[in-house]
């Protein structure tokens, strides 16, 4: 093929630029999720999800084994990994949030036009500019409630999205030779650094620790789905099948709620969503707020995402989370 | 389902003149019932197939500006012609995946489009336009025809080809070859490299 002579020469700095930003974008595979807001479905309604968001899974794995055994092919764990990621899979959405979001199936907050109104005046990153805050690029995800815990539909996609990838590293440092526990940390800790600067807190402003909780769970998930000793699917003398149904609250925990477990912001970007956060303040005394902080205090445990967090707090890498909780928020509020 | 959407159920007979013509076509609302009504005594595994499992035909208009070469400025309109599940009413975002039909007049020549393209995206709130593409991509078939002050040898010329897209918020990105098919002297090149930047899909 040969190059014309106008365009291609003439313009070479056009044709660098797109493909650049191509090969750059393109190379941001670890994709985190959306920005979510707790914040605002304090004191509504939620149906517990966990039985719907089950069937979702759990269909899609019942597809995923119909599917191996149709091709007859496919042996191993691995493959079968990266086949159920790929099904459901696209750059910055998974296909479980995006049906979550819109199945009639599924109670969440906001839902309807007048609940997304007022969503669009509350948000709690609605105070940042539309513009240049690049987390408000992105739709903000809902609020859904499974097994007590309300989390955003965004930590699907870091449970059986972006976790294929925390998988993958996981899986690397086991085929170097190290133990399941160095694999895990050395999964965790590059996670944590793909979350501070690859479309993390050095973009968007914020370090979402319940996106990293969640990712940390989802890296298990993909290690059990098939092998382990309690694998979800398995390869026997009939081909493939579905051994134990998937189930959201093997995973789920309190840290996923970004209103119990606070992120992380950058300086510019803290200092509109307290403003916000403040709002909110009257809020803690909502019997449904309370009992299901209580609750939550109750399941709370350290988590292996936690012992990172402080240990990186200790060595003054990361503020303190604390700092950014809306107790301390409403404590040191202006009476 | 959102109002806002031309829908058309799952194996209409309009099937074919909605994908042969989905910029002009706009065929009636379809009141599907959904199948998480409270009513519904199906067991709830059920529910979530037939919820994933019934889908119907939507489109959805297009548009984009963009600087490229070779058609220079150019502003493009068209429709995204998506299979999605009947119950989705898409007020935070949906995903489209289908057939795409554009026509983009710019300053240095115009390009017809058709194609296949995958975007999540949210339609505006009263109209069934995309205003908002988060993430897509599209693989298009183009016939371009350049006039003016194209930049081309010679510069009034018919060219056929392929271009990809990529958009992300706020931004898109294509890249394509095209050759030409119509008659020119014996020294212009015959194949075209394109590029272009822009917002919109």
């Amino acid at each position: 093929m040969r190059g014309t002579a106008c365009p291609a020469s003439a313009r070479p700095g056009l044709f660098a630029l797109v493909a650049a930003l191509l090969l750059g974008l393109g190379g941001a595979g670890v994709a985190r999720g959306l920005e979510t807001d707790q914040f605002f479905a304090w004191g509504r309604h939620l149906e517990d999800m966990a039985e719907v968001l089950n069937a979702r899974v759990n269909l899609e794995l019942e597809r995923l084994v119909a599917e191996l055994n149709r091709d007859g092919r496919e042996r191993r764990c691995e493959n079968v990994r990266f086949r159920f990621f790929k099904r459901h899979r696209m750059l910055f959405f998974d296909g479980f949030e995006t049906w979550s979001v819109n199945s009639p199936l599924v109670s969440r907050s906001p839902s309807g036009p007048e609940e997304m109104r007022e969503f669009k005046r509350k948000y709690l990153y609605g105070g940042t500019s539309p513009l240049f805050d690049t987390g408000r690029w992105m739709p903000p995800s809902p609020t859904v409630e499974v097994n007590g815990v309300r989390l955003g539909t965004d930590k699907l996609t870091h449970l059986l999205g972006t976790a294929w990838y925390y998988h993958r590293w996981y899986r690397k440092a086991r085929a170097r030779g190290l133990t399941s526990a160095e694999a895990e940390d050395r999964a965790v800790r590059r996670g944590l650094q793909h979350e501070i600067t690859i479309l993390g807190r050095a973009v968007s402003g914020v370090l979402s620790l319940g996106d990293l909780e969640a990712n940390y769970e989802g890296m298990w998930f993909y290690e059990h789905l098939c092998a382990g000793d309690d694998p979800v699917i398995v390869h026997d003398a009939g081909g493939w099948r579905l051994r134990r149904p998937f189930d959201l609250r093997d995973y789920v925990t309190p840290e996923w709620d970004e209103s119990y477990h606070p992120n992380i912001y950058v300086r510019r970007k803290w200092k509109k969503v307290k403003r916000r956060m403040l709002g909110y303040c009257s809020m803690l005394e909502h019997p449904q707020v309370r009992a299901t902080r209580q609750a939550y205090r109750e399941r709370d445990r350290v988590t292996e995402t936690e012992k990172l967090i402080d240990e990186m707090v200790v060595a003054g890498k990361l503020p303190d989370p604390s700092g950014f909780s809306i107790e301390r928020v409403c404590r040191e509020a202006p009476k | 389902m959102q109002a806002a959407f031309r829908s058309i159920p799952a194996g209409s007979p309009r099937l074919l003149a909605a994908a042969v013509l989905p910029c002009l076509w706009a065929g009636p609302l379809v009141a599907q019932e959904p199948p998480g009504r409270p009513e519904d005594s199906r067991p709830l595994v059920e529910r979530v197939q037939a919820d994933v499992d019934e889908t119907s035909l939507r489109w959805l208009g297009i548009a984009r500006v963009r600087y490229s070469i070779p058609l220079e400025f150019s502003a493009g309109g068209g429709a995204v012609l998506a299979r999605m599940p009947a119950s989705h009413d898409c007020s935070t975002f949906c995903e489209y995946r289908g057939f795409v039909a554009q026509l983009e007049p710019g300053t240095a020549g115009g390009q017809l489009g058709v194609g296949y393209a995958r975007l999540i995206g949210t339609p505006t709130s009263r109209s069934f336009v995309l205003n908002n593409v988060y993430v897509g991509w599209s693989a298009r078939a183009v016939l371009v025809r350049t006039w003016g002050d194209s930049d081309l040898d010679p510069a009034r010329q018919t060219l056929a080809g392929f271009e990809g897209q990529f958009a992300l918020p706020r931004i898109s990105f294509n890249l394509g070859v095209l050759r030409r098919i119509s008659s020119a002297h014996e020294d212009a090149d015959r194949y075209v490299y394109t590029a272009g930047i822009g917002w919109g899909f």
